[in-house]
């Protein structure tokens, strides 16, 4: 899930600009999510953002991923795609 | 690509960036196994064009074989820097989302060349794929020095991107996943389906030696029709679930059966067979494709996990008890 501090907010715009979805748009000098479904929840905004203003979960939005890593907790945050070589999700 | 993989050498000389015809069959593979780390390209910088010239531009990249390739194709006959770094030959999106990309890993390349072949004017300009920013923080670049640029999401915008100068940032680029972008994943997901379809024939030929119910080799084209389906129809499958699409394609495949079996009566338990295992492969398929597809988000796809792989779970034991009692009745 994804908020954004309207308080810390200071509606630099960093954060429209780097999100791979534009689901971020500035509305009365703010940053506001508009699309929430369509968040890819990839982190890009909360990293660069410079007063740390958004709060994020961030993770692998695979199945096999969250069986390994959430459910079943057989692999570290970050592992469970196997994406790197091993045998898995392919994602 | 004779000139850049795996030669072992860790010089300070930036290289032509080339591909050959092996690179083709590597690039092949690659797509097979649906972005899984299969060649990598060393780390460091490369250029394309006859000479190296310090005043063109630099993107930066993974070191996925096939990340390189798709940038190289498209800025080959350009006077262009690449600077590949280590992300453990993960592509880009991938590694960025494990921190693999990040400005550490950018500047410990940066750093590996003299300063005065890197850089035309005081500050090194750098341009970054969009989808790197979920594991590079900017400010990090930019207090080393650098600035950078975000880049295209797609490195098929780029000739347009770099026949703008001077650069500005891509606040427009966005991820589309359109029709090009699921049929890239068409042929991986094919080969992903076939082997949990192979698993699941084998499963109901056993059925099928010890008591004749006909049914194993079916599980295969049913798992490839709802696979491909479910990646052609995505933008018009009702919902934007992943699941939602695979329980709305499973209720036309259900239909689409029903009406086949009013015409085939098919017996009791054989029906309830198929009916089990279409809404079962929907609706993992539906879980499934949320690794392929680079438009899943991480709460989403747990809350989903959670509720409906024990569904799925529940409805491929049902087939199998649906196979076994056809198996029984005759």
């Amino acid at each position: 899930m994804i908020a954004i501090k309207k308080k810390t907010c200071t509606g630099c715009g960093i954060c429209r600009g780097v999100c791979p979805m534009g689901v971020i748009a500035l509305h009365e000098s703010k940053a506001n999510i508009t699309d929430e479904i369509s968040c890819l929840e990839c982190g890009a905004c909360s990293l660069n953002c410079p007063v740390q203003a958004i709060e994020l979960t961030k993770g692998t939005g695979c199945l096999v991923a969250v069986l390994k890593e959430d459910i079943l907790k057989i692999a570290s945050k970050g592992t469970g795609c196997m994406c790197d070589g091993k045998k898995g999700c392919g994602c | 690509m004779a000139n850049c993989c795996c030669s072992g050498g860790q010089e300070s000389v930036p290289r032509p960036l080339v591909f050959t015809f092996k690179d083709y069959w590597k690039i092949g593979w690659e797509w097979l196994m649906a972005f899984r780390k299969t060649f990598i390209v060393e780390p460091g910088l490369y250029y394309s064009g006859s000479i190296y010239d310090k005043s063109a531009p630099l993107i930066v990249t993974s070191n996925y074989h096939l990340t390189v390739w798709s940038v190289w194709r498209r800025i080959k006959h350009r006077n262009l820097r690449v600077l590949v770094i280590d992300t453990e030959g993960i592509n880009v999106w991938c590694s960025s989302g494990k921190g693999r990309f990040s400005a550490a890993e950018i500047l410990k390349q940066v750093n590996r060349y003299p300063s005065e072949l890197l850089r035309e004017d005081d500050m090194k300009q750098l341009i970054l794929p969009k989808l790197a920013l979920s594991g590079v923080r900017m400010a990090d670049l930019r207090q080393a020095g650098i600035s950078p640029v975000i880049g295209p999401v797609y490195a098929g915008e780029l000739p347009s991107f770099l026949d703008n100068q001077p650069y500005r940032d891509c606040v427009e680029s966005h991820y589309k996943f359109d029709l090009q972008d699921r049929l890239f994943t068409l042929l991986p997901s094919w080969v992903q389906v076939l082997y949990y379809s192979v698993l699941a024939g084998i499963t109901t030929g056993i059925i099928h030696l010890f008591l004749p119910t006909g049914i194993w080799w079916q599980l295969i084209p049913i798992g490839m029709i709802i696979a491909t389906l479910y990646i052609l129809c995505f933008p018009w499958l009702p919902t934007k679930s992943f699941v939602g699409k695979g329980a709305f394609l499973n209720l036309i495949l259900m239909m689409v059966y029903l009406i086949f079996a009013a015409g085939n009566p098919a017996g009791i338990w054989e029906s309830f067979f198929y009916l089990s295992y279409i809404s079962g492969f929907s609706i993992f398929f539906g879980l499934y494709y949320t690794g392929n597809s680079g438009v899943s988000n991480y709460s989403t796809v747990k809350r989903e996990t959670i509720v409906f792989l024990p569904i799925v779970i529940i409805l491929m034991l049902a087939a199998v008890f649906c196979a076994i009692m056809k198996g029984v009745s005759g």
